[in-house]
């Protein structure tokens, strides 16, 4: 008993946190509404040892005295009443607002501070009941910050089963409830609820943690080990995320613990993103290790497990997190790899059961295009070798290619434009000779490539088809 | 500080009694798919078919209360006679017609309009009324054969919207127009008593379900009140998930509190755990006018494929909000999500469900796929069209996301909600203004808004305050009519009883 005392002086006291009773209960693991006493409890002690120390906010729930209700319900009646004299054909049934708006009770539950409980209890009319909600070091200036709490408790709870752990903390249980028997485990919530809307507009460039449960590259030791992926990227300290990934294996799928995250999880884009990671990571040792070819490998594998990922798959199994502590080289050149790894990823997402033949030549990084929308119109980078696949007599890939685009201006001129895009394409010719790709990428390309390499023979052109 | 220690109160010291965890009621529950369309949608029709469809449907029925109501009926001597064609109306001659209404509004938008717009150096902001302050609007009643302009007294009495299906009586005048004497509406349509499809439907398969249809039986037998009396049905509309604004988080985090009983003493935990289904009834995301207003033609920057979304178009963080609010609920209860106007589904009527992949979280708790042979079951959580159309606890419902009441509502000067509620029931639509100025479907074989029996519940969501009545028709039917009031505005839930259809309002707010 004396055991939430510590608790709560801990983070009331010494952290400076606010404890909501639901925070306490899952931390606990105690019934919701002894958490509530607890809360009580503490409050009184603290307060009468040293008052002002400890601040309260009350949930109360009742009915409203009657003046409070005229207000939401007297609009109605005059609307009512003129429309019902001036409508004959419906006098067969008139509605009865008059009786029913009497009739609707309203139970009214109110958060309020400590400060303002007073003059709230003298508006309702009768209390049914009052508790704490919480407490905190200091009066809340706004409530809405109770929110984060329950953000904070998601992210407590994330790693326990809703229907194992709700009975505990005394919510309602349902017997009936249907769950889908083989689920893949959903992304962990941590960063999804951490991004809850946020009052200042985010900003959504700023490339979002991954919180999906990542394929593990075969390489890696320590299967078990937490990905704290997100700390490592809100720049949380290196060393943190260290000794943590070292300590993590310990404490299995906590690792939704994690830092509040700005940007709320795009599915697709972050399971990418987290491959990329798992790849940089990989690769390095791979290099140390072996040669280039079982590197490649690897990754194949990787990359599948990657695309089903997508797909609706019912039957994935868990794949425990890779660890993800990384070296400040590593670092340096991750970013290189993500971009050779998203060009092979957006040169054969659809079928990654072929076996991938890594690209002829690796693609510069195109590396900004999600994170930088806006420049990437106007730089002029470096021109990405079309990516050819040759796998089982059929060759796919992507190449770019000009189209001609018409749009309107703002002085309202149409304008025609060509740029430059990337198409795939899949052609059942044979196994085209290494060079091939280099001379159709020549003609295929844009403008740009054409000036750097000069204007290749006409003939050429008519010549390839 | 001592506070005074009421009933309820949990303010004491940590007692030892044991608190037991409650079980929440369960949910007869069977959706119907009178709003489904196919996967594969055509969009080449014509929309006319629909009000052909529309009256070839309601003219039998106003027109066999027409007959009853105006059999014999004279005026100046002059009996009133049948005329089958809005064209076979004759000059000067007593008689009644049935037809669909036609609102001709100078302020309706206008197709022509659209095209011209590009013209316009500020567009005008959309109107709350197409009603014209100068009394510009004209009234027409038309079938497949004409039209014919409505005049008279009655027509200032009675709301008429486009697409509605009456009767007139009158005469028409030197000038062409019909002087109408008279106005009959369908009314509402037979319907059918409580447990009538469910009953029948019952065994489900599923063991628990079994043993719930066999409790149905034994209710069917002795009309007392249920075992688990005192069941409610939680419909809340307007959640308003935002990306850029959080002002209600904490309002929304007290409502999933409540629901789950976690909120309040051991008595209130009781009468939630009551609480046997959430229906969302439209809007759970809050509409972002930014997003909208960045999209130019002059925007090239999207030419560019990427490989999954551009994050700079496209904010996820409402939706991820909304996914986690039902993962912390559906564990204790199901619940139904209907969409609405802001809401990530299609903007024509009827709205088809919204994809669950859209829930990461709470898609777990989804449909589970038949196996051969077996038939589909409604999922724990079940996203649904719009309008939903199903049965709850026996109850046929009937319940929108609010958009073809704040459509019907710009064509009339009333403020009054809950009487357009009623005149659509009445009308035996409840779409009437779909396909004109409410976005729709081009339906071929069939107008599913058409009302072909009559719902015991109609629910509206997204309207501006609570509000509820009963209404009755000629045959004894009754329809509990409820708005749902916007939760982001209003802070308020509706709980619905499941035995007598009486409502109570749940108002949650946070002192400033």
């Amino acid at each position: 008993m004396a055991d939430y005392k510590s608790y709560l002086a801990a983070n009331i006291l010494s952290e400076d946190k606010v404890i909501t009773y639901r925070l306490l209960s899952r931390a606990l693991k105690v019934n919701v509404n002894t958490a509530k006493e607890m809360l009580y409890e503490f409050h009184h002690l603290q307060n009468a040892k040293k008052p002002g120390t400890v601040h309260a906010t009350y949930l109360v729930s009742g009915t409203k005295r009657a003046e409070e209700q005229e207000a939401s319900s007297g609009v109605q009646k005059d609307g009512e009443d003129e429309y019902m004299q001036s409508s004959p054909f419906m006098s067969s049934s008139m509605p009865q607002p008059d009786q029913d708006t009497e009739e609707t009770s309203v139970l009214s539950i109110t958060l309020v501070r400590e400060e303002d409980l007073e003059s709230l209890k003298s508006q309702y009319e009768h209390i049914t009941s009052i508790h704490i909600y919480s407490l905190g070091p200091h009066p809340l200036k706004e409530l809405q910050l109770l929110s984060d709490c329950t953000r904070e408790l998601r992210a407590l709870t994330a790693s326990e089963d809703p229907l194992e752990y709700y009975p505990k903390y005394g919510a309602i249980t349902n017997p009936l409830v249907k769950r889908r028997p083989a689920r893949r485990p959903p992304p962990p919530p941590a960063p999804t609820t951490t991004s809850k809307p946020a009052p200042v507009k985010q900003e959504a460039s700023k490339p979002s943690p991954a919180p999906v449960v990542k394929p593990e590259p075969k390489a890696k030791p320590e299967p078990k080990q937490q990905s704290t992926a997100a700390k490592d990227f809100f720049g949380k300290g290196k060393e943190k995320a260290k000794s943590e990934a070292k300590s993590g294996g310990t404490s299995a799928p906590s690792s939704k613990e994690s830092t509040p995250a700005p940007n709320p999880p795009a599915l697709k884009k972050n399971n990418s993103s987290d491959i990329f990671k798992a790849f940089a990571k990989a690769k390095p040792k791979l290099k140390k290790e072996g040669t280039d070819s079982s590197a490649a490998a690897t990754e194949d594998e990787v990359m599948k497990d990657a695309v089903n990922f997508d797909d609706e798959d019912e039957e994935e199994t868990y794949v425990p997190p890779a660890p993800k502590e990384e070296s400040a080289g590593d670092r340096r050149s991750r970013k290189e790899r993500e971009a050779q790894l998203r060009a092979m990823m957006e040169q054969d997402d659809d079928d990654a059961e072929d076996e991938v033949v890594p690209p002829v030549e690796q693609p510069e990084p195109e590396e900004e295009e999600e994170t930088n929308p806006e420049k990437e119109k106007e730089e002029v980078k470096p021109e990405p070798e079309p990516t050819v696949t040759v796998s089982g007599g059929r060759r796919r890939g992507k190449r770019r290619v000009m189209r001609k685009k018409t749009i309107k201006d703002e002085e309202g001129y149409l304008v025609t434009r060509e740029e430059a895009v990337w198409e795939s394409f899949s052609e059942d010719e044979p196994v085209a000779p290494p060079p091939k790709p280099k001379a159709q990428s020549t003609t295929a390309k844009g403008k740009k490539g054409a000036e750097k390499k000069g204007q290749g023979s006409i003939m050429s052109f008519f010549g390839k088809k | 500080m001592a506070i005074p220690v009421e009933e309820g109160s949990l303010l004491h010291a940590p007692s030892d009694s044991k608190y037991t965890s409650l079980t929440r009621q369960s949910s007869l529950y069977k959706p119907l798919e009178t709003y489904a369309l196919d996967k594969e949608k055509h969009y080449q029709q014509q929309y006319g078919d629909m009000y052909f469809l529309r009256l070839a449907k309601l003219k039998p029925a106003v027109e066999r209360i027409a007959a009853e109501a105006w059999d014999g009926f004279q005026i100046a001597g002059e009996t009133v006679e049948r005329v089958d064609r809005v064209l076979d109306v004759r000059q000067g001659k007593l008689c009644w017609v049935a037809g669909t209404i036609y609102m001709d509004m100078p302020l309706k938008p206008n197709i022509l309009d659209d095209i011209s717009k590009d013209h316009w150096t500020t567009v005008p902001p959309p109107r709350e009324k197409y009603v014209s302050p100068s009394g510009e609007d004209l009234t027409m009643l038309e079938d497949e054969s004409g039209r014919i302009r409505l005049i008279g007294t009655p027509l200032s009495r009675e709301m008429l919207v486009t697409g509605c299906i009456i009767a007139v009586m009158g005469t028409e005048n030197a000038d062409g127009e019909f002087e109408v004497v008279d106005i009959r509406v369908p009314d509402l349509p037979p319907q059918l008593e409580r447990w009538h499809t469910s009953d029948a439907s019952a065994a489900n398969g599923v063991k628990t379900k079994k043993a719930k249809a066999e409790d149905e039986d034994v209710e069917m037998d002795t009309p007392a009140p249920a075992p688990g009396g005192g069941k409610k049905i939680a419909i809340v509309s307007g959640l308003g998930f935002s990306g850029t604004n959080a002002e209600n988080s904490l309002e929304i985090d007290l409502l999933t509190e409540y629901l789950l009983g976690e909120a309040l003493d051991p008595a209130m935990q009781e009468s939630a755990s009551q609480i046997s289904r959430l229906i969302i009834a439209g809007n759970s995301i809050a509409s972002d006018g930014e997003a909208v207003s960045h999209d130019t033609i002059g925007n090239n920057r999207k030419s560019q494929k990427k490989y999954g979304y551009d994050s700079s178009a496209y904010n996820p963080a409402p939706i991820a909000h909304l996914d986690n609010f039902l993962a912390s609920i559906l564990p204790s209860m199901p619940v139904t999500l209907i969409p609405g106007a802001t809401d990530p589904a299609n903007a024509s009527f009827p709205q088809q469900p919204i994809h669950p992949a859209m829930f990461p979280h709470a898609r777990a708790y989804g449909s589970i796929p038949p196996s051969a042979g077996e038939e589909k079951q409604p999922g724990w959580f079940d996203a649904v069209t719009n309008p939903f159309d199903g049965e709850i606890e026996g109850w046929k419902v009937l319940g929108t996301g609010g958009q073809n009441v704040d459509d019907v509502f710009k064509y009339v000067e009333s403020e009054d909600r809950l009487g357009l509620m009623e005149a659509m029931c009445r009308w035996r639509c409840c779409a009437p203004t779909a396909p004109d100025t409410l976005w729709s479907y081009p339906f071929q074989d069939d107008d599913p808004f058409v009302l072909n029996s009559c719902p015991h519940l109609f629910f509206v969501g997204s309207q501006p305050k609570f509000d509820t009545a009963s209404i009755e028709g000629p045959d004894g039917q009754t329809v509990r009519l409820i708005a749902v009031p916007r939760f982001a505005e209003t802070g308020e839930i509706v709980l619905v009883d499941s035995d007598t259809l009486e409502t109570s309002v749940v108002r949650f707010a946070v002192s400033r």
